[in-house]
């Protein structure tokens, strides 16, 4: 019956990782951009939730839609007056571009919010689920339940919206999506923003479970890196199973291995996986 | 370096007595090895209740957090304690669900935790959240900060911890700040709120280096690391006297309690500011 635990703790574990990473991997798959950055928005999504909940009271579930749109709006404005100016120069440019500006907003967070762990403590916690002798943390399951319907979104957005179509064509061929006439920077500058957008969903999820301070961006940013590789960049469906196989992966890994090996583990997995299967799980060119 | 140019460091935060047993000559700690927290803290819980057997031990795996976990399964063992688990974490770990299914199989009376605040208010929650609820949770070094406190809530009460001194401690000092209240008043008037046991450290090793310089009568090097050496005075941070490592072993560490979302003291009974509590179930 503990292995059934293990399991439930991977699962919840690894939803999680997927909502951290998807946004990640949405805009390296599209722009080609690795964006250091989106540890940092996923922090900054987790102050905006704990400030909304400390002097309004809003539950963080409701600051998910805050926290979205402000930093949809972060990312937007980056991506155009910043990012956009090197996209076309190779990839350690932007991602040295993306590493600056990250040293930049982590440490105007330090300075701002101090580097001291805080957390919400809901007034009305959600309690655990228990079936039997399993566990399942009340506000994990609501956190998990809610990303994947996020990211479920997503995939309908890029699937069947007139948007969405648009940052397939681009991701597929930037130079044919121009001329059949996608305004390709604004494209850019979208999906950009809906990376930042799913940062700060994740972290308005997140603030209620783990502590909240800017030094945890490298943390979410690490692990990001992880699901992308394992699920395939650019792919949303990829980066909700590659969530999953990481989160299943580190806890069996921790049950049977011990808790230090964990990280080695789910490493070895995904350096086998880029010899066997170097464009990830569900890796391909387009999202057709 | 301090070896290679002669120049006397009082360190202000390192226990493990691995730092200091390199043979250097010119390093001096504030904190007294890891055991005389665990040490206390093994007492006080075999004291409390002869019923306390099995322990289980949750260590990041990091220089200080191992070390006193390591002191912790001697100190248990030492009593007659069973500690039926043993894990270490990796450091920045985000999970800690398996470690803690595994201790919940092994249905612990006491958990002890090690790690730095984020780690601790993780398996605080995730404990609560899997099942686990012993009679007895014991964690250092989080609950000496009020960061802990407001980020666990309700979850913080009774959880047990030490340190190598708390604002509620009462010495009389020849240092600059002349008594540990008048330390707590200057500190409130600056900061606001109470200093932690490291931030009073950071304070006590400027003291103990000025009254080494006056000792010495010079600020020669080689003569203020000789009076370091031979120092044996009281400060508000307590009696300094080092032993032949340079680590200080005069001090006795208070063990506390969160109580009412407060730090209180349980531990040396001098200071004593309330009896041992379980965890409530």
């Amino acid at each position: 019956m503990i292995y059934l635990q293990i399991l439930a703790n991977g699962l919840v574990l690894g939803g999680l990782y997927a909502c951290i990473a998807v946004g990640f991997s949405l805009v390296w798959g599209v722009l080609n951009v690795i964006n250091i950055l989106h540890g940092t928005f996923i922090v900054l999504g987790s102050y905006i939730a704990f400030f909304a909940y400390q002097y309004f009271g809003i539950h963080p579930f409701l600051s998910v839609g805050i926290a979205s749109a402000l930093l949809y709006v972060v990312g937007y404005a980056t991506q155009i007056s910043l990012v956009n100016r090197v996209i076309a120069a190779p990839v350690l440019i932007t991602l040295t571009l993306t590493f600056g500006l990250d040293l930049v907003l982590n440490n105007m967070m330090l300075v701002a919010f101090t580097a001291d762990y805080r957390k919400i403590n809901l007034v009305n916690p959600l309690q655990s689920i228990e079936i039997g002798p399993i566990f399942l943390p009340g506000d994990r399951v609501a956190a998990m339940a809610l990303a994947v319907i996020l990211t479920l979104l997503l995939y309908w957005l890029l699937r069947d919206t007139r948007i969405g179509r648009a940052i397939v064509a681009v991701r597929m061929d930037r130079e044919a999506a121009a001329l059949m006439g996608v305004n390709v920077k604004r494209v850019n500058a979208v999906t950009f923003g809906i990376g930042a957008l799913m940062a700060g969903a994740a972290g308005a999820l997140l603030s209620i479970i783990y502590p909240i301070s800017p030094l945890n961006s490298s943390l979410f940013l690490g692990k990001a890196f992880v699901v992308c590789v394992l699920g395939g960049l650019g792919s949303v469906p990829g980066a909700l199973i590659g969530g999953l196989v990481l989160g299943i992966v580190e806890s069996f890994g921790s049950f049977w291995f011990g808790p230090e090996h964990a990280v080695t583990l789910s490493f070895t997995v995904l350096l086998v996986l880029l010899f066997v299967r170097p464009s990830g799980i569900f890796g391909r060119k387009g999202y057709e | 370096m301090s070896e290679k140019y002669g120049i006397p460091t009082l360190a202000a935060t390192a226990s493990s007595e691995q730092v200091y047993d390199q043979g250097y000559k010119y390093l001096f700690g504030t904190f007294t090895p890891n055991q005389t927290l665990t040490e206390p803290l093994a007492d006080i819980v075999t004291g409390q209740n002869k019923a306390i057997k099995k322990v289980a031990i949750l260590a990041r795996n990091d220089l200080f957090p191992l070390a006193i976990a390591q002191e912790m399964e001697k100190s248990a063992k030492s009593r007659g304690l069973d500690v039926v688990t043993f894990e270490r974490y990796a450091i920045g770990a985000l999970d800690h669900g398996a470690a803690i299914t595994q201790m919940r199989a092994a249905n612990p009376d006491w958990v002890f935790a090690t790690g730095y605040i984020n780690d601790l208010i993780l398996i605080r929650k995730q404990m609560n959240d899997l099942g686990l609820r012993p009679q007895i949770v014991t964690m250092i070094a989080g609950p000496a900060y009020k960061e802990f406190v407001d980020a666990s809530g309700p979850l913080a009460e009774n959880v047990s911890s030490a340190a190598w001194w708390h604002p509620a401690v009462r010495y009389n000092g020849k240092d600059i700040f002349g008594s540990t209240e008048d330390f707590n008043k200057l500190w409130a008037s600056k900061y606001k709120g109470e200093a932690d046991y490291s931030e009073a450290s950071a304070a006590a090793v400027g003291a103990i280096l000025q009254l080494a310089i006056e000792k010495a009568d010079s600020i020669d090097p080689a003569k203020v690391r000789d009076a370091l050496a031979s120092l044996d005075t009281e400060t508000f941070f307590g009696r300094i006297k080092f032993g032949p490592t340079g680590q200080v072993h005069s001090l006795e560490p208070p063990v506390f309690q969160i109580a009412g979302g407060k730090p209180v003291v349980i531990y040396p009974a001098s200071i004593k500011q309330t009896d041992f509590k379980f965890i409530a179930k």
